[in-house]
């Protein structure tokens, strides 16, 4: 049997469906008591990944355990994870309550305890309602209360705020939350960093089947930094003067621009000033979270591209975190006109100086 | 176990499906009997024989064969359509084991057999009552086993069914495999089988051999409920070959081999659903 630790271990995970590889050598281990997130573009794998932790799919190597064990194991298995995978699977014909009297029957738990998540997920006016008529955010809702029905250890949650309005969203992240100090497991994917940003403590970061970040935001939103996009008339001349002042970090970008990290744009200015190159325009650019998940994650669209930003320096040296993150998620982000979800190199915040400085 | 075979009859009981397959089959027993009955009792034939003939045997057994596609249909349903409303992730994830469901929905579905079992044989019953305007009904002995048989070959109709859909996962599939096989395929495959000179085997095919387990008892109960004048062992010859079932092992034969059909298909259905990827 399972050893009630509530510890999700994912371990060289592989799943090839006919000749596309879509997990690939996934490895990861989710502790109880918190909540992490999972992370990646659509189609990175986060999807077969959960379906092969929950045993509906077959790995093609590799091994995912919950408390110790495959999830064929774990006995009686709705009583130690509970799953919210889609929010499509219902009978449309078979009323809420009857769908959830189903699987109370099923895991061997009292009818009552369908009222009870009724109740917890705001569905219990629904009820008897055909669940075919749901609107998608009642549809996720009945999904979560599926989920809880057998009050488990360890909740897995794929995507579940696609079509909660944002006071759904709202209630579902502090429900997750106060669910993980409790001491259970939590493990919530989405395409979407800002989604979740605010309800995980760890990430595990996919892209193309394979782990791009794996470890706590609070390390990740360290490595946020500020650099700055020149564009000098004398490129060569400019690097040449920045590097004699010690400043080495700097890239020319696709469109001709030179991105310096390191200095702000004051010095940058000095410096030209000081070498006589004219700059016609100057612009400082912070990147954020959000910038970063698309960094980590970029690959699975641009593989074969130059990636202009480079690796990120392990170092803390960047403005407090926790500033533009939290601005980016206050409002809900599919409700922020140009949400900058395209083009990762688009400036958020900046400042621009016209003219020779 | 008790509790995934609860979940399952709760599945079953919380739609309509079942009881909307049932209404045809029950209406069909009914027909059938209803017009057994009634020329088997036509004063025209009595006066001829000197009795009236238990053709209402005959036709309930011919009415439980055409009634039977209708739990098959139920069954193939039984795990197609929690693949096509994609309710098969939370059952396997509430599920001990996939094989555990999989038995669970075979012991409800073989309730269910029984239920349409029972339902055709109380219709069919009203059928041959109506028919025959209350006289003249068959030995209760005689009929009694033609509803035991009826409730039989429903449940391994029903449960053949399971099979075939766990086999074959897709809703549409499996139903129309069902349909295009016993109303289509399985007759032109006797007909080819014919032309090569291999008589013996089609009675020994799916369909023929569940058909062959009420057709063939019925017209041994038609033969002893005959009047004496027209009972003759030439007479009972004559009668199977005019129904091509010159062939036919006894009923209970044609039943075995029927189930044999039933326990390979679910056999290779729960094979095929223990691999299978739910995406």
């Amino acid at each position: 049997m399972h050893d009630g630790s509530g510890r999700i271990v994912v371990q060289g995970l592989t799943k090839q469906f006919g000749q596309v590889t879509a997990v690939q050598n996934l490895s990861f281990t989710v502790e109880p008591g918190s909540v992490t997130g999972f992370l990646g573009p659509n189609g990175a794998g986060k999807t077969t990944t959960l379906r092969m932790l929950l045993g509906l799919v077959k790995p093609t190597s590799g091994t995912a355990t919950i408390n110790g064990q495959p999830f064929h194991r774990l006995g009686n298995p709705a009583r130690v994870v509970g799953a919210v995978l889609e929010a499509q699977g219902f009978h449309p014909n078979r009323s809420a309550r009857n769908h959830l009297r189903v699987y109370a029957a099923a895991m061997g738990v009292p009818d009552e305890r369908a009222e009870q998540v009724l109740q917890l997920v705001g569905l219990d006016a629904a009820a008897d309602r055909k669940a075919g008529g749901f609107s998608m955010g009642m549809k996720q809702r009945l999904a979560l209360a599926t989920a809880l029905l057998g009050d488990p250890q360890v909740l897995v949650l794929d995507e579940p705020a696609n079509g909660l309005d944002p006071e759904g969203i709202a209630w579902l992240r502090s429900f997750l939350q106060s669910f993980a100090r409790s001491g259970r497991t939590v493990l919530v994917s989405s395409h979407l960093l800002a989604e979740i940003e605010q309800t995980v403590d760890q990430v595990v970061i996919i892209s193309r089947g394979q782990t791009m970040y794996y470890g706590q935001l609070d390390d990740l939103r360290r490595q946020q930094q500020t650099r700055v996009l020149v564009r000098p008339a004398d490129p060569h001349a400019l690097v040449k003067a920045l590097q004699e002042d010690g400043i080495t970090e700097v890239e020319s970008t696709p469109d001709g621009q030179l991105a310096v990290s390191g200095a702000d744009s004051m010095r940058i200015a000095d410096i030209a000033l000081a070498a006589g190159v004219a700059v016609y325009g100057m612009q400082e650019e912070q990147l954020d979270l959000e910038q970063l998940f698309f960094r980590l994650t970029s690959g699975q669209f641009t593989a074969a591209q130059h990636n202009p930003y480079g690796q990120p320096p392990g170092g803390g040296w960047g403005p407090p975190a926790g500033g533009a993150p939290q601005q980016a998620y206050q409002a809900p982000t599919y409700q922020q006109p140009g949400y900058p979800q395209q083009n990762p190199q688009h400036p958020q915040q900046g400042t621009g100086w016209g003219g020779n400085a | 176990m008790g509790a995934l075979i609860k979940a399952e009859l709760r599945k079953i009981l919380s739609t309509k499906m079942w009881w909307g397959l049932m209404i045809p089959a029950a209406l069909i027993a009914l027909g059938f009997t209803w017009l057994g009955a009634a020329f088997g009792t036509l004063d025209a034939l009595k006066s001829e024989l000197g009795a009236s003939l238990p053709t209402v045997l005959p036709t309930f057994a011919f009415g439980l064969n055409f009634a039977s596609i209708f739990p098959a249909v139920y069954g193939a349903t039984a795990l197609t359509g929690e693949i096509r409303h994609r309710t098969i992730t939370t059952t396997y994830l509430t599920g001990s084991s996939r094989g555990a469901v999989l038995v669970a929905k075979v012991v409800a579905y073989a309730v269910v057999g029984v239920a349409y079992g029972l339902a055709c044989a109380v219709f069919g019953t009203i059928g041959a009552a109506a028919g025959a305007h209350g006289t003249d009904f068959p030995g209760l002995g005689s009929w009694l086993a033609m509803c035991g048989v009826g409730v039989l070959v429903m449940v391994l109709w029903t449960l053949l069914g399971v099979g075939l859909g766990a086999l074959v996962g897709s809703q549409i599939g499996a139903v129309l495999t069902l349909l295009l096989y016993t109303l289509l395929v399985e007759r032109v495959l006797a007909t080819v089988l014919g032309h090569q000179h291999l008589d013996k085997v089609p009675p020994y095919l799916p369909n023929a051999a569940g058909s062959n387990a009420t057709t063939e008892l019925s017209l041994r109960l038609f033969f002893d409920e005959m009047p004496g004048a027209v009972r003759s062992h030439a007479n009972f010859q004559q009668l199977k070959d005019l129904l091509t079932l010159a062939d036919t092992p006894p009923w209970w034969g044609s039943a075995l081999v029927f189930a044999a059909y039933a326990l390979v298909l679910g056999l290779a259905g729960w094979v095929v659903a223990r691999e299978r990827d739910i995406t």
